[in-house]
């Protein structure tokens, strides 16, 4: 195990991604102390930095420590959740659903449904962790924000699909940069995967609807494409969601064999009475 | 009662200086001649409890050799909480002594 897996591993429990990173930063800098005075006392780097990581223990029992049950949703949650909601029940009065409102809606699920890390990458450097559907939600939120703007100021909807192509873009380079940065005890999961998946379609879709605003040669292609796409990101959505389903039910098993396994643990502690 | 040990023990070593997690778990076991260690797995989850309970402030600082550490400072709620909770333990400390030092004890009575 190296000194990143045991951070990683000891915050595992920790929900708040900002704390996790400060904790992770904390205990990095605390074995990096160890470290260095074992160095100071004549061991040799490489043992010293073995030593000093098992003078850590278990980093189960920090996790241990840390855990605490999800009870509710946090503000920040809601308020990145509430604006591409918006943002989506705005566009369906304007217009018939399209592209960007089933990517406005799983990106909303993706938020609320979320029961831990999706797909999270660590940038230990920078002692950060960026979860890779939050960040792709960040950005659904924007453009979400961006078209109640658009529809509010009455400026109209010229600069809609060109959004929906910028927040393919962007997308697409935080998925391959995550990707690339992704470091050992990083998980993919199931959403994550659904996520992916979802993304071609939304490449085609969004790429033949914004050309077919831009030229109306287009727009015929749009039309053959445009059932294409949808059952293309139903389907994705759908798995996003079961994935995610599947994913809440999971945790919830895991709190309450946590939870047994703690009452078990203080019964078997207990002074026994006669 | 004092609610956690620890936690007092973290909070009178705050009360010497404004320090991080490594140096306070040192001087615990210098000051205990080694009878007291605080793990990692429990100092740092206490240091946090702490911090939310506004007991004690963290920042982070850089060190010589150009390394981050966060410090911790006691608040002035973390020094009312100190002297209350050492107040407790000093007595609750001196009845165990007494209990403990009392030599040989009532014969009871062959049933």
């Amino acid at each position: 195990m190296t000194q990143f897996e045991f951070v990683e591993r000891a915050t595992a429990t920790i929900a708040s991604n900002r704390r996790a990173s400060m904790v992770r930063r904390e205990l990095l800098s605390h074995l990096d102390m160890k470290q260095t005075e074992l160095i100071e006392n004549g061991i040799d780097v490489v043992d010293a930095e073995k030593l000093a990581l098992e003078s850590m223990g278990d980093p189960a029992i920090i996790a241990d420590q840390y855990y605490l049950p999800r009870t509710s949703l946090k503000l920040g949650t809601l308020i990145l959740a509430g604006i591409p909601l918006l943002g989506s029940a705005i566009l369906a009065l304007q217009s018939p659903p399209d592209v960007l409102i089933w990517m406005i809606v799983v990106a909303t699920i993706a938020v609320i449904a979320e029961p831990g890390a999706s797909l999270t990458v660590r940038f230990h450097g920078l002692g950060q962790t960026l979860n890779a559907s939050r960040l792709l939600v960040g950005v659904s939120a924007l453009e979400g924000l961006a078209q109640v703007i658009i529809m509010l100021s009455g400026i109209g909807s010229p600069t809609g699909p060109l959004l929906v192509i910028v927040e393919f873009i962007i997308s697409w380079l935080i998925v391959l940069y995550l990707c690339w940065q992704r470091q050992p005890g990083s998980r993919w999961t199931p959403g994550a995967l659904a996520w992916m998946a979802s993304l071609p379609f939304l490449a085609i879709g969004g790429s033949a609807f914004w050309l077919s605003h831009w030229n109306s040669a287009f727009l015929v292609w749009w039309e053959q494409l445009r059932s294409f796409t949808m059952m293309g990101m139903s389907l994705a959505a759908s798995v996003f969601v079961l994935a995610h389903l599947w994913e809440v039910i999971q945790a919830l098993k895991a709190r309450d064999v946590h939870a047994s396994a703690k009452r078990a643990t203080r019964l078997s502690s207990a002074p026994q009475q006669d | 009662m004092v609610k956690s040990v620890p936690a007092l023990l973290v909070l009178k070593a705050l009360e010497r200086e404004v320090t991080h997690g490594y140096r306070i778990a040192n001087w615990i076991n210098q000051v205990s001649d080694g009878a007291l260690e605080l793990q990692e797995g429990t100092l740092y989850p206490l240091l946090h409890n702490l911090e939310k309970k506004g007991l004690i402030v963290g920042e982070w600082r850089r060190e010589e050799g150009q390394r981050e550490v966060r410090v911790y400072r006691l608040t002035e709620r973390g020094h009312r909480q100190l002297r209350q909770d050492e107040s407790i333990w000093k007595g609750m400390a001196a009845g165990v002594n007494r209990v403990l030092n009392q030599e040989g004890g009532v014969a009871h009575d062959p049933i």
